[in-house]
């Protein structure tokens, strides 16, 4: 069997996963939303890692935690900020 | 009602996915355990790299990341044609962007400045230690991306115009992705395509490497190394350009 302590680590770390997705869906502001989401990425790289991986929490890391926050934060510049209701 | 439709999906997807994952396997115990105990067993001595997961990624597995980078390579193209051409036509937004061409606050320049040689010095690592320690070409890549992301949006971007060419990432990115190829074809003289040439021939990185735990000679990995440096410059030259361009597009309103 698994042990216990390994088990919680995967229940915290999903359950912080799906409270940060969850406020990168209401956030109204974009931006705001873009760095919720980057805290996702952060945690699955931990998860990755746990989940012994490293190669893997490295990709995910620079390119889910920074690659892709920049590449949203630009867009969001050259578009408008807050989301509006259709 | 349609939130509740959405909600009552949500959750019968998250019972759902509970459910599977109560099926899955023990962790570390996969089905197939026969080929796994070939690679661990004979990636040492095969391809002398103590990084058997690179092992598999560059050499028994080669094909596959030929693949992958074609996709990386296939994205970054078609990114940079869609945005190349790109202007603005609003007189309002041209002005908008005019206003947006400066540097930003000191501080964050400042910061930056300091980290990046961090980063890029870490990349660099990551890349060079590929078949020694977790990581290599895509994952250094990705982290001197980060880098020049990090100095490219500290900066006005006429400045950055003038520091960095576009067509010189893409050259290198061309490069990189030739270069990969060159290593995958160089097998095709000894035994097949993706045959690891270099391991234990005493060219540069042909060292044997020690059986068991060892300290880690960086001079072994045969094609490891040759392969984990192209692809880590056609990654870093690849997301570093889609950044570029993205950035750019502020320059779009002045030029016409």
């Amino acid at each position: 069997m698994i042990s216990w302590d390994f088990a919680l680590i995967q229940i915290i770390l999903g359950v912080l996963m799906i409270l940060s997705a969850a406020i990168a869906v209401k956030l109204r502001d974009l931006l705001a939303a873009v760095i919720a989401m980057a805290g996702f990425s952060l945690l699955l790289s931990l998860e990755f890692y746990v989940l012994q991986a490293p190669d893997v929490a490295m990709a995910e890391a620079a390119i889910g935690a920074g690659l892709v926050t920049a590449i949203y934060a630009l867009a969001i510049k050259y578009t408008r900020r807050m989301e509006v209701e259709e | 009602m349609r939130k509740g439709v959405a909600i009552t999906i949500f959750f019968v997807f998250l019972a759902l996915m509970c459910y599977l994952a109560l099926q899955l396997h023990p962790f570390g115990e996969p089905p197939n355990k026969d080929m796994d105990q070939y690679f661990i067993d004979h990636a040492q001595e095969e391809v002398s790299a103590n990084n058997v997961v690179t092992s598999i990624v560059f050499d028994y597995r080669g094909f596959d990341t030929l693949g992958e980078a074609t996709v990386l390579f296939t994205a970054v193209a078609g990114t940079v044609a869609v945005l190349r051409s790109f202007r603005f036509k609003d007189k309002l937004a041209v002005k908008k962007l005019i206003l947006m061409d400066k540097d930003m606050s000191v501080i964050v320049r400042t910061i930056s400045n300091i980290l990046a040689p961090i980063i890029l010095t870490f990349g660099l690592y990551i890349i060079l230690h590929g078949h020694l320690t977790p990581g290599g070409g895509f994952q250094g890549g990705a982290v001197i991306a980060t880098g020049i992301a990090l100095l490219i949006v500290a900066n006005a971007p006429s400045k950055v115009k003038r520091m960095i060419s576009k067509d010189l990432l893409n050259a290198a990115e061309s490069l990189g992705a030739l270069g990969f190829l060159g290593m995958a074809f160089l097998g095709l003289f000894s035994a097949t395509f993706f045959f690891n040439a270099i391991a234990n021939s005493g060219f540069l990185f042909g060292d044997k490497t020690p059986l068991g735990i060892n300290y880690g000679n960086l001079n072994t990995g045969g094609t490891l190394p040759y392969m984990n440096i192209f692809v880590g410059i056609k990654v870093l030259a690849g997301l570093g350009a889609i950044v570029l361009v993205l950035y750019l597009l502020a320059k779009g309103g002045e030029e016409e």
